[in-house]
């Protein structure tokens, strides 16, 4: 299969997806009322369900999930390694901790803005972080290893915020985000948190062709011709504001990142660049199917996205890295 | 037209002195092989030549041009250059392999056109890669692999190449295809500054030698010179004898240097 049929499928996948998210539920919309509903011919009550619960719900999920994989997907190919991922690095952990503080303090309530900015700036502090170590030492092991302390100190202030916290609200407040969850999300949420994943996906695209030479090393890539700190600079910033946007708008969820671009490697030849666009699409499916057997599941207390994540991720994790030298 | 010259310069990392004031020169038509102990400065000397790291004294120019002032793709597209690791961290295709040395002239290596695309196409006939070029670079040998980065120097078309240790740990077969490869860039009008160890390949290929020693450039001269036995003792510690097969007069070491 062609790349360009492969993204297409992928395509068609996504929108299948976000029209069954739209359908199905507590209360299950044939195709016609949600037709009728999203363009305010039907009954008033599905155009409710429909615009204000479900489709910022779906959108939500497909764009955190592309934002992951593409991030994933850009950090494994800038640090040459299957394993890379903002959440085994930590970079999800780290932002979801400084939007955890904006909400701590209450500054979110007061200016709706700061609480995406501090997930990003917690991003782009670990990812930056995270770029000194593997110049310093490229090691794959040690990158991972500063990744799980990384993930484990920020984990740690979470745990001591909620330790602290004030009252039983702000606790369940605090695990929601750690938890990870589109569950309410509305189209102000998205309205704050795209501009920054849409920034950030564009700054990762401009790195693809950069992301294609590294795959010779540093020292091969700087010799063809690459700005090596300038493509660190770029591509730290894009996977930073794509992690941290997304956690803003759905909290921590891990493993997508990892997932998403293994599964479509084969598909792109194995190059990075091409893996950016269909790691985006595959992670924003993988969410959205993930978000409809969350909602369809018949718990007494809703599944969280982000544990579903997990559950299917940290073995895939495992799987990866045991098989790793076959890539 | 000198295609690499580089003049006096000194590279130090903290209190060492890795490069001492070396002074080097290929033009267009050489082939000239950088050989020394290991430490003597030969690597960190090939990256100073590109400006790749900072260099505390000295220029470097490209076909006439100061290296510092040049943007990373135009000293790409003037000197190509292959580093010791020869790895590739996914298994990418072979021709897009190649094609990564179009990087320097914006090509994306999805979509290769015209000017790109027949450069890689050469490049890959003129390394034999032909009947691998859809196969992943992970099912190649080590000296498939070789011509690989080879290829993709060739692809870039620049008059210039640095290649550091070409030859490492290939067998004779390869690293003899491997030099001849780099000695017809040479003769098609190419200047190559060549990173060895194998003396026999410096005597054999080289038009010049140029010796490092402790950062400093010990001698440069024509192989025969370059390879004395006063020389390698200075420059490696060692005794040889010189042998000669095949119309070449080549070293061979018969122990450490006495004394």
């Amino acid at each position: 299969m062609s790349l360009r049929t492969f993204n297409l499928l992928l395509a068609g996948i996504a929108i299948a997806a976000f029209f069954a998210a739209i359908a199905l539920g507590a209360t299950p919309l044939p195709l016609g009322r949600v037709l009728a509903g999203a363009f305010g011919a039907g009954d008033p009550g599905d155009a409710i369900v429909i615009w204000e619960i479900r489709a910022p719900r779906a959108l939500s999920a497909f764009i955190v999930g592309a934002s992951l994989g593409a991030a994933g997907a850009a950090l494994q190919g800038y640090l040459r390694n299957p394993l890379a991922e903002p959440g085994v690095l930590g970079v999800s952990a780290t932002a979801t901790l400084f939007a955890t503080i904006s909400v701590y303090w209450g500054v979110s309530a007061a200016a709706p803005l700061v609480t995406p900015l501090a997930a990003i700036a917690g991003a782009l502090a670990a990812t930056a972080l995270l770029a000194i170590a593997a110049a310093r030492q490229a090691t794959i092991v040690s990158l991972i290893l500063i990744g799980v302390g990384l993930s484990s100190f920020a984990g740690a202030v979470l745990a001591l915020l909620m330790n602290l916290a004030p009252n039983p609200f702000s606790l369940s407040d605090m695990i929601n985000w750690t938890l990870g969850s589109v569950a309410n999300r509305s189209l102000e949420d998205l309205a704050l948190s795209a501009p920054f994943i849409i920034a950030g996906l564009g700054v990762l695209l401009s790195q693809a062709r950069n992301l294609s030479a590294l795959t010779l090393g540093e020292e091969a890539a700087a010799g063809l011709g690459v700005d090596l700190k300038h493509a660190r600079l770029f591509i730290i910033a894009g996977a930073g504001l794509a992690t941290g946007a997304s956690v803003a708008l759905a909290g921590a969820i891990g493993f997508v990142g990892l997932v998403a671009p293994h599964i479509v490697r084969p598909f792109a030849a194995y190059d990075p660049a091409r893996t950016l666009v269909p790691s985006a699409l595959a992670g924003g499916v993988l969410l959205l199917i993930a978000d409809i057997i969350v909602r369809l599941t018949p718990t007494a207390n809703e599944l969280k996205l982000g544990v579903i994540a997990a559950l299917i991720g940290a073995p895939m994790f495992v799987w990866i890295a045991a098989r790793r030298g076959a890539v | 037209m000198t295609a690499l010259s580089i003049h006096d310069i000194v590279v130090r990392a903290g209190d060492a002195t890795l490069v001492d004031g070396a002074s080097l020169a290929v033009a267009r038509g050489e082939l000239v092989a950088l050989i020394g102990a290991n430490g003597s400065g030969k690597t960190t000397l090939a990256r100073a030549a590109l400006g790749l790291i900072k260099t505390e004294r000295g220029t470097s120019s490209l076909s006439g041009q100061t290296v510092t002032a040049m943007t990373p793709s135009e000293r790409a597209r003037a000197c190509a250059y292959l580093p010791q690791s020869r790895t590739t961290a996914w298994p990418i295709r072979v021709r897009d392999a190649v094609a990564l040395g179009r990087f320097a002239y914006g090509a994306n290596i999805a979509r290769l056109r015209g000017a790109d695309a027949d450069a890689v196409t050469r490049a890959i006939a003129a390394c034999d890669l032909g009947r691998m070029a859809e196969r992943s670079v992970d099912t190649l040998s080590g000296g498939e692999g070789a011509r690989v980065h080879i290829a993709r120097a060739l692809a870039s078309e620049a008059p210039a190449l640095i290649a550091d240790e070409p030859t490492a740990a290939l067998d004779p077969l390869h690293a003899w295809t491997t030099m001849r490869l780099i000695a017809d860039f040479v003769e098609r009008g190419g200047a190559a500054l060549v990173v060895l160890h194998d003396l026999t390949l410096a005597a054999r290929f080289a038009s010049r030698i140029a010796v490092m020693k402790s950062g400093r450039i010990l001698i440069d001269a024509a192989p025969a010179e370059a390879l004395s036995a006063e020389t390698l003792r200075a420059a490696f510690g060692v005794e040889s004898e010189a042998i000669s097969a095949g119309g070449v007069a080549a070293p061979v070491v018969t122990g450490p240097a006495r004394g």
